[in-house]
Parts: C-alpha cells; structure tokens; sequence
C-alpha cells in the first residue's frame, strides 16, 4: 500500500525529468555550432519501489514505481573513431609539416619569366640558365664573333657562382626557418597543450568528485587531444579511480604512441613515455647540436606539477620514438639527406629533407669546379690555374656557398689550347681547349657520389653535367609532388573519419526538434496527471466521510 | 553535414581558380612539383633550344668569315693569273730590258698588295692565320723572304735558321679550329663532329721547295722570277731558260691554289645547308615546348566551363541543402 502523496512525488519527478531533458536538449540546440562539442543526453531511470528486498516490505497488490530519476548527463561520442581520428591526424601533420616546408624550395631553383621573344610565361631552371650562358659565351669565342672575348666569359663564370651561392643561402635561410618554427612555434604549442590537458585533467577530476559529470570540460579536452595528435602520436587511456564512499572518477593518462597507436613500451611492458599522467604533464624541449653537423634533437622532460617534478627526464627519448606527427616532419627535414646518409649502419637512403638538396648543390659545385679546373689546368698534377676556387686562390673545399672564381682570373687567364702547336698558349685562336670545355659540359658523362673517394660513398647520379644541373629542380618537383599527393590523400582521409565521428556526436537540429516535442510533451502529462492526483487528493481530504453530515 | 558542405564548395572554388588562370596563361604547370614530368621535359627543351641558337649564332659568325675569305681569295687568284700573263708576255715576246724592268716592278706592287691581302682581318681576326689568328700570320723578313707564323715558307726554318720545335710548315698547313655548330661533337674533336673553321694560309699559297729547289710558294716564286727580270745581263733565251722551271711552279701553284680554294665555297655550302636543317629543329623544338608547357587552348577553355558548371552546381545544391529543417515545421 503506497502513501497518500505518492502520486504527487510521482508526477513531480515526471516533470524534473522532462525539465531536465528539456534543458539538455535547449544545451545541445544553443551549442549546435560550438566547435568541438558533443551533443548530450540525459540518463533517465524508472525509480523502484521501497524497500522491495527486504523485511519490511509491502506485501501483495499493486505497488508501482516511484517515478522517474534523471541520475546523469552523458555525451554521445564514440572512443574508438577519436583513435582513429588522432593517428589519422598525425600522419596529416606530418605531411602537410613536409608539403609546407618543401614547396617554397622550388622558388629558390625556378622562377617563372616572360621570355625576350614572346609574351608567354615560361618556367626558368636558374642554374641551368646560367649554365647556358657560359655555354653561350663560349661558343661566341670560339666561332669567331666580333665582340666575345675572354671577360665576357669571365662574368657569365661569376655570375654562375653567384647563383649557386643564392641558392646554398636559400637553403640554409629555409633551414632557419623550419627551426624557427619547430622551436618557436611548434613546441611551446604542444608544451601549452600537454599543460593545458593537466590542468582540465584535474578540473574534471574534481567536478566528478563534487557529482557533476564535467561534460563540457572534457569536449573542452578533447579538443586540445586533438589538437595535440597533429603533432605527435598519442595514445589516450582513462581510468577509473575509487575515492572512496562507492564514488569512482576518472583518470586520463597520455602515452606517446607508434603509427599503429599502441603506447610505446619499455622493456617491461609499460608505456615508456607518458606525456599527461592526469595532473601532471611533461614538456618537449628542442636544441641544436654545437658541431657542424647541426642535428636537431628533441627531448622529453619528467612528469611536472606546479612546478614540482616527479619524475626523471627521459635520457633515452631519442627522435626515433617521434614516429609521425608534425613534430617528426620537422625533425626529417632537418636531420636527414636521403642518399647522403648511407653509410655501414644505414644500407638505405633516409627522407630527402633539406641538407639532400644542400648536399646536392655542394656535389654539383665540385664536380662542375672540378672538371672546370682540370680543363684549364696545363700541368696534369695539380691543377695550376683553377678557375673555380673555394676562397678565391685554392680550389680545396669548394662548397655551393663560397664557390667563386678565382682572384687571378684577370684576362689571359683560360687556357685556350692544349694542341702541341699552341700547348699552354693564353692567346692562341685555336681555342681548342674552349671546345674541350663546351664538350664536357655538354655530351661527357660523370658520376656524382655522395662521399667521392670514401668508403660507403654512393653513387647516385651518372650523366652529362646538363643532366645533373637539371636534376636538382627536378627531383625536388618529384618530391614535393609524393608529398603533396599523400597530403592530399591524409586530408581526405580525416575528413572521412571526422564525417563519422560528427555523425555521431554533431548536433542534428532535427533531431532535437523532435525531442523538445517529446519532452514538452511529457511534461505537459506529467503535469496533468499531478492535476489529476491534485483533484483526488481534493477529493479524499474534502469530500471524504461527510456523507451524513449536515 | 555543414562542414563537409563547406570543404566540398571551397574544393570546387579552388578548382575553378585554377583552371580560370591557366585559361588566360595556358600554362600546364605553375611549379615544377605540379607535374613534374613536363617540367623535366620544359628543362630539356629549354636547354636544347639555347644549344640549337648557340650552334646557328656560330654559323652566321662563321660565314661571314667564309664568304670575305672567299673574295679575298678570289682576288688573289686574279692577281696570280694577270702575274702569268705578265711573265708569258715576257717569255713570248721579244721584249727589251725596259719591258722587263716595268713588269718586274708591277709584279712587285702585285706581291705587296697579296702580303696585305693574305693579312686580311674578319672581325679582329686574321682571316689566314689558322689557329693563331691574332696576329698577321705572313710577315717578311729581312730579307724580304716571306715568313709564315714565323717560319720561311721555303725552308720551313725558324728565324734563328733552327728547325722548328713546335709545329712545322706541314704540321701548320693541317692548322684546325674545331667548332661546335651541332654536328655532335665530343671530347677528342675530329671534323667528324665539329665544323673546322680554320684557313691557314699557306694552304692555298704553297709551301716548301720541289727537288730542284724551285719554291712552291707563290709569294716566293713572284719574288724569284722578278729578281730574275732585273738581271740586265741575262740574255733573253737565258732568261726564258731560267724562268721555264718557275713558269712550270708559278702554274702549278695556281693550279693547287684555285684547287684548295674551292673548298672554301664548299664550307659556305655545308655551313648554309646544316643552318637549314638547325632551323628546323629549332621549330620543332619549339613545337615542343608549346606541348609540354603549355595546354591548348580550346582544352583551358572547356575545362574552366566545367569547373565554373561544377562549382555553380554545388552553390545551388547547397541552398536546396542547408536552409530547411523541422524548426521551420513546428509551431
């Protein structure tokens, strides 16, 4: 037998549930554009009558329940697509890290001009052109024309060593920049979101405490979750933690994770490195080696909190453990030049990041300087009239950077001819050392390698001097267009997974029509039907036992 | 839904944009990395097209110089026939001390004036000085022998009187200057791959002494039978004695130079045809490049009135998509 008010908690509980839906659904309405946020529900529960397990319980007849309990607000949000979203957003930042740092390098190689005969817009090799020129100005001297003369090729040679000086510094004011944005940018970014997780970590941890389910807060953490896996693969872990008195909350830990999202373990088992570990959060740090190799090296700190540590650096975090992300497309362009790594440890080439095409304008130089040297020499020992010098007198150390001609190249400098008539002659017409020179340029063959005349060197590169000229250009387009492509592909490839995971946890306007019809609905009931127990209760208290009476 | 609305109208834009710049710059590819195959293949193109102008530059330089050696050339043979005509006259006629002095000096003014002409320059070049042709190749001596390069045209001996250690007379008449007009040249140039733009003089002239030793030079030959006609003590038939062996040289150096000149005109004609044929190429070549970087016209065209159709398509279907829901139903 229930009291005589049951029906009125009943119908009140009605009525704050359907309130509370109602509210939930005006939240999830007025959030529908906030970014990043899920879309919630209330968790409501038919409420059992008393005491039905034990001694005192009532027996027999038609006992109900006691109503409806909203207990709890719950997002709709599906952990298994914010995994694949994550791993599938830090292949993204690795590529478009790659595609951003790369494509700016074709403007050092080409440019686009109107050409001199025409008004169509074409695409110019700058070295190539250079190249050209010399050649150009060589043939005039050797076919007679009235105005060539060995200062004309002297500048056209000068202006060629200037062009790989712009390009070297090109590369190097990329270099800069790629640091730049790696330990300016980059880091403190990640630095701040790696804090930020810890500090919501702990926000949330107490809100659970206090009851509330922090819902907002964690749409709030997961943004920054996403955000953080642009830059590095993580894996996220919660846990659920007893505070005592039956309550559990939840702990969030953060791992740095392979390309597969599985934490990255130690020798034990355990996750090495762990980035957010609930309230406390290590901090990436970069710095640059002092030799002259100039390595880049990340490096994980402990676990911190308020300034206090917890935990040791991690001495052993190594760039290899950065396994994609932005934050490991930084380090590829900076650390590794492709063929030019390959030595007893490392069988094959590394990514062709920046110091490749460094590496490749140095080869080029030398072996352009070299054959050039060589031609105008007129002893077979060592070369007595190098027109290429590194520093303006020796042609030791020639480098794309400081390749220039050499000081001594005043006029009657090149070596004409070689022919016995006219051997070692500055000023013989013969000019047959000039045609030995526009042959070697253009139809001889050489082999660049990596490492000439050292163990492990690799020869990459066999053609004419053209050839290797225009190889630069064109292997840089080669690649920039691999990693553009991949871009693309990763790009689309998110989407994909963003369009599941929003339709899921979007906010559908109709959807929410509907439910503030069904919730007002059920509060329009639950309020007729206290109405109605209002007039039985009228009923019994007034008209109850008055049969007689007056 | 919104959101990948929004992406797939800013894909489509971005479509059009690019296919709106290349309908007015026809242009195939913006950077290298947006198709780099066309790229590699513009580069190549390029620099074929710069080494084709360099080979056609050469041949205008070249002949020029060829056509004025030519008419110098044919001066000079001109000179040697009215020099034939001179002696013969002598020879054949009965002619008198008075007569042989005069032809003696015309023959000396028409010596003069073929030292200058084989000195002949071509743009700060000397036309006849093989591969040193920066300074006047024939020089007299003291003497008034005729030296070439510095060596005696009939002895083939330096100044000093020595053998020469570098090259000889022969070695000199042989004289090449390679250059490169496209004939595939490479390292170690034979005239099979490269033009040979060198006149060395004493080709055409004549060098060295024959068994009797009577010159070949021509120069030299003047010079003997004129110092022969200033002899008043000869008598006529000693004269004619002593100049038949000269007369017999002085034609067959004719012969030789008019036989060795002719291959001058035959350069003209190779340097003219292989231009032609240069010319060609260098069409094609720019054919070429028309292909590989450049699209056509009516292709941009179309393709930016599909790519504006597409992106028009998706701004309607979006107002169609985006406007109505159940909040525009409900009261």
């Amino acid at each position: 037998m229930s009291s005589t008010f049951d029906g009125l908690f009943i119908a009140r509980s009605g009525v704050r549930a359907a309130r509370a839906s109602l509210n939930i659904t005006g939240q999830n309405i007025t959030n529908s554009t906030t970014p990043g946020y899920t879309r919630q529900r209330v968790d409501q529960a038919a409420v059992t009558p008393p005491s039905t397990n034990s001694f005192y319980s009532w027996a027999g007849g038609a006992v109900s329940g006691q109503g409806a309990d909203a207990y709890d607000t719950s997002q709709l949000r599906d952990a298994f697509l914010d995994g694949e979203y994550r791993l599938q957003n830090a292949l993204g930042g690795e590529s478009s890290a790659l595609a951003a740092a790369l494509e700016p390098l074709e403007d050092i190689f080409t440019y686009t001009t109107t050409a001199d005969s025409s008004d169509e817009v074409s695409t110019v090799d700058v070295l190539s052109n250079e190249l050209s020129n010399l050649i150009s100005q060589m043939q005039n001297l050797t076919s007679g024309k009235s105005d060539a003369s060995e200062s004309v090729i002297r500048d056209a040679a000068d202006q060629l060593a200037k062009k790989f000086n712009i390009a070297a510094k090109g590369l190097e004011t990329a270099r800069e920049q790629q640091y730049d944005a790696l330990s300016e940018h980059a880091v403190p970014q990640v630095n701040e979101l790696l804090s930020g997780i810890a500090a919501l970590n702990g926000q949330i941890k107490n809100a659970e405490v206090s009851g509330g389910s922090a819902l907002e807060l964690r749409d709030q953490r997961n943004l920054k979750l996403d955000e953080l896996s642009q830059y590095m693969d993580i894996r996220v872990e919660e846990t659920e933690v007893d505070v005592g008195s039956g309550k559990t909350v939840h702990e969030l830990n953060v791992y740095l994770a392979d390309k597969d999202g599985n934490a990255l373990e130690d020798g034990d088992g355990n996750p090495e490195f762990t980035l957010v570990s609930n309230k406390k959060y290590a901090q990436v740090s970069v710095f640059q080696d002092a030799d002259a190799k100039a390595l880049t090296h990340a490096r994980l700190s402990g676990l911190t909190e308020d300034g206090e540590t917890f935990d040791t650096a991690k001495a052993e975090f190594q760039n290899a453990d950065l396994q994609s992300g932005s934050l490991a497309g930084y380090l590829k362009l900076l650390n590794e030049n492709g063929e030019y790594d390959i030595s007893d440890t490392q069988t094959t080439a590394t990514f062709r990041g920046i110091g490749y095409y460094s590496k490749l304008l140095d080869t080029l130089a030398q072996t352009f300087a070299t054959t050039m040297n060589g031609l105008n020499s007129t002893t077979d020992a060592q070369p007595d009239k190098p027109l290429f010098t590194s520093n303006g007198f020796s042609a030791d150390g020639i480098t794309a950077r400081n390749l220039q001609i050499s000081s001594d190249w005043t006029s009657v400098y090149l070596t004409m001819s070689k022919d016995s008539a006219n051997a070692g002659d500055d000023t013989s017409t013969s000019y047959s050392n000039i045609t030995n020179m526009i042959t070697a340029l253009t139809s001889d063959e050489y082999t660049l390698e990596t490492k000439p005349g050292e163990e492990g060197s690799d020869p990459f590169f066999t053609g004419t001097i053209q050839k290797a000229f225009m190889n630069v250009p064109t292997s840089l387009a080669r690649s920039v267009a691999g990693v553009k492509s991949t871009d693309a592909d990763n790009a689309n490839r998110l989407d994909d997974i963003d369009t599941s995971r929003q339709s899921i946890s979007s906010v559908s306007i109709d959807d929410e029509a509907v439910s503030l019809v069904q919730y007002n609905q059920a509060l329009t009931a639950a309020a007729r039907f206290m109405t109605a127990v209002d007039e039985c209760l009228q009923t019994i208290i007034s008209s109850m036992g008055v049969a007689g009476r007056g | 839904m919104m959101s990948r609305y929004r992406s797939d109208v800013s894909d489509a834009f971005a479509s059009m944009n690019i296919a709106m710049r290349r309908a007015y710059d026809y242009r195939a590819f913006e950077k290298p990395s947006d198709s780099p195959l066309a790229a590699a293949q513009t580069f190549q193109v390029h620099w074929e097209a710069r080494l084709n102008a360099d080979y056609r530059n050469n041949i205008s330089n070249l002949e020029g110089a060829n056509t004025t050696a030519d008419h110098v050339l044919q001066q000079i043979a001109t000179q040697i026939d009215t020099a034939k005509e001179k002696i013969n006259s002598v020879v054949t006629d009965t002619a008198n001390a008075q007569n042989r002095e005069d032809i003696a000096n015309e023959l000396a003014s028409i010596r003069q004036s073929m030292l200058s002409e084989l000195n002949s320059k071509y743009a700060d070049s000397y036309l006849f000085g093989g591969s040193n042709a920066g300074t006047a190749p024939f020089t007299l001596d003291a003497d008034g022998n005729l030296l070439y390069r510095g060596l005696n045209v009939d002895t083939g001996l330096d100044k000093d009187g020595k053998v020469p250690t570098a090259a000889s007379l022969e070695d000199l008449a042989k004289d090449h200057v390679y250059v490169d007009i496209g004939l595939g040249i490479e390292s170690g140039a034979t005239g099979q791959s490269a033009f040979d733009s060198a006149m060395p003089g004493i080709r055409y002239v004549g060098y060295g002494t024959d068994e009797n030793g009577v010159p070949k030079n021509v120069f030299s030959l003047l010079k003997d039978i004129e110092g022969y006609l200033k002899d008043d003590s000869a008598s006529v038939s000693e004269l004619v004695e002593k100049l038949n062996p000269y007369r017999d040289a002085l034609q067959s150096a004719e012969d030789t130079f008019i036989s060795s000149k002719t291959d001058i005109g035959a350069r003209g004609n190779f340097l003219e045809e292989t231009d032609s044929y240069l010319e060609a190429i260098g069409e094609n070549l720019s054919e070429k490049d028309n292909q590989v970087e450049y699209v056509d016209f009516e292709d941009a065209i179309t393709s930016f009135s599909t790519q504006q159709y597409c992106y028009l398509a998706s701004l309607q279907v979006g107002s169609k998509v985006l406007q109505t829901s159940l909040m525009d139903y409900l009261r």
